[in-house]
């Protein structure tokens, strides 16, 4: 469960505010929870948070419109509610996801679990129409970017993912999809 | 037993696997639990799904869990069950609270209880598994078996770099939550437990009462879990866990210890007055039952209520809850009647140990 309030950190701390005899039931993260109780957040504390809260920004303004292909969720349905739509919205939002998952588990690559089964049921299963649209859909210049982007943060390859970045944000300021 | 009785005892019957009260450091630890969420490839989080697309998952699930094991498991629809037996469930932990708000959702449950697996809850499968006392890792083995026989059927959202998907970031990777309910009469006393758990928070695992993410702490009952699901494996997850549980389990016995030496007069009087209250008590709110239960607990496990036992004690703890309060009565109640019916059932159930 995601913090009520700023939905990026894990809600850790149950929190019952009573005002004007009504009382207010939240599940806060431990920095909303501090700051809900008038707390002060020491200055270094507090600049070591600024980046990010810029660089999250950034990515909300720059990525507004876009939306999953799959579930059409988009990245502010996600900001609101918490909530991702299918597990494709972990490629269609992957530069926005990653250091919000890099926040909540100080990492992003999996360690556990792996599915052990070679699936026969799963070549033979039969796309939905939907489904076979999507993957017959040939990927924009674009989209393929966007793609390898989230390739390259997933294996935290940064240096690499922020030449495919800036070639997205030329691509976008020349005004082609 | 038959299909329907099964279904019967799952909603009306206050034991399930997690109260039966036996295991390693069952003077301390109530349960164990296991949560594993899995989502299908390909197709949309339960939130954006369609009424008929939610149920095939459902039967979806019913099917694979069938095939693959032998009429262990009943499928019960959200759809067919009455708003109080949903809450019931609740009460027995079997499901999530969310779970029993959604007309679109089913939990397949096994018939020993030690299994339930939540459909369309907030991710499209949550495979609980449930244990008495600290059995983390034979909740997880069997979790992990239980998800590998899903797997054969099922093709399970998975990304190489990322894991499971969950339709919650914070459970990405693993979809592992495993978590422990712990009786902390003494450290609650103390106040030590203020500071433990400030502890526990910077070590990644999160404190909750026992209702459920919204309860608050009461009858000295904590729940520890781990907030971290990405990045570790699934058997580091539970070692981190139960190392600091142990810790824990350490610290609340020498508490224990050093107020037996110290104050055993005040304790004796505390645990008896208890006995004494539950016994005679008219009226008593839920609040009041679990503070009442564990003085009965730590009295048990200091051998000095040597007739109780743990299974007793969370019958009771399920017995006093509304919805069962209610199915007992076989009427809706008020809160304030409820509090009638609740020391009513009470007073019978000890009167079951002077027999
Ligand atoms: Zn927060
Ligand atoms: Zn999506």
């Amino acid at each position: 469960m995601l913090c009520d309030k700023c939905k990026e950190r894990p809600a850790t701390v149950y929190f019952v505010q009573t005002i004007n005899n009504k009382s207010v039931k939240q599940h806060l993260c431990q920095e909303c929870a501090n700051k809900a109780m008038g707390l002060q957040l020491g200055l270094g504390n507090f600049s070591d948070w600024l980046p990010l809260f810029a660089s999250s920004q950034e990515s909300v303004s720059l990525q507004e419109e876009k939306s999953c292909p799959l579930c059409h969720t988009t990245y502010a349905d996600f900001a609101k509610s918490g909530k991702l739509g299918c597990s494709q919205c972990y490629t269609t939002f992957a530069k926005e996801l990653s250091p919000l998952l890099y926040r909540l588990h100080a990492t992003t690559e999996h360690r556990g679990k792996k599915p052990n089964v070679v699936q026969t049921a799963k070549t033979l299963q039969v796309p939905s129409q939907n489904e076979a649209q999507l993957q017959t859909k040939k990927l924009s210049p674009k989209e393929k970017l966007q793609k390898d982007l989230a390739e390259m943060v997933a294996q935290e390859r940064y240096e690499e993912a922020a030449i495919i970045r800036d070639k997205i944000k030329e691509m976008e300021k020349a005004g082609g999809e | 037993m038959s299909e329907s009785d099964y279904k019967e005892s799952f909603i009306n019957s206050p034991s399930t696997k997690w109260t039966e009260g036996y295991g390693k450091d069952s003077d301390i630890i109530i349960s164990s639990r296991i949560r594993l969420a899995r989502n299908l490839a390909e197709t949309p989080f339960p939130q954006n799904s369609k009424p008929e697309a939610a149920k095939k998952i459902i039967q979806k699930v019913d099917e694979a869990l069938s095939q693959s094991a032998k009429k262990q498991y009943e499928m019960l629809y959200m759809e067919d069950l009455q708003e109080l037996e949903r809450d019931m469930l609740v009460e027995k932990h079997l499901i999530s609270p969310a779970l029993a708000k959604k007309n679109t959702a089913g939990v397949s449950i096994r018939n020993d209880e030690g299994v339930a697996v939540m459909v369309n809850e907030e991710d499209h499968l949550r495979i609980q598994c449930f244990m008495p006392a600290l059995q983390l890792e034979e909740a997880w083995n069997l979790a992990n078996k239980v998800d590998n026989l899903l797997a054969e059927k099922l093709n399970f959202a998975y990304h190489e770099h990322l894991g499971y998907l969950t339709a919650c970031p914070t459970n990405t990777g693993t979809g592992l939550r495993a978590s422990v309910m712990l009786h902390l009469p003494l450290l609650t006393l103390s106040q030590e437990i203020k500071g433990i758990f400030a502890k526990v928070g910077k070590l990644g695992l999160a404190v909750r009462g026992i209702y459920g993410e919204e309860s608050e702490i009461v009858g000295n009952l904590y729940q520890i879990s781990n907030q971290v699901t990405l990045g570790l494996s699934e058997e580091e997850i539970i070692s981190n866990l139960s190392d600091v549980v142990g810790q824990i389990i350490a610290l609340e016995r020498k508490a224990r210890e050093n107020m037996e030496k110290q104050y055993s007069r005040t304790i004796y009087d505390k645990v008896w007055r208890s006995y004494g209250i539950m016994h005679y008590a008219q009226s008593m709110s839920s609040v009041e039952m679990l503070s009442q239960i564990s003085y009965l607990r730590l009295g048990m496990d200091m051998g000095i209520l040597p007739n109780l036992s743990a299974r007793f004690l969370n019958e009771m703890m399920v017995l006093g809850q509304p919805a069962f309060l209610q199915k007992q009565s076989g009427k809706p109640l008020l809160p304030e009647e409820r509090d009638w019916e609740r020391a009513s059932m009470i007073r019978k159930k000890m009167q079951e140990l002077e027999r």
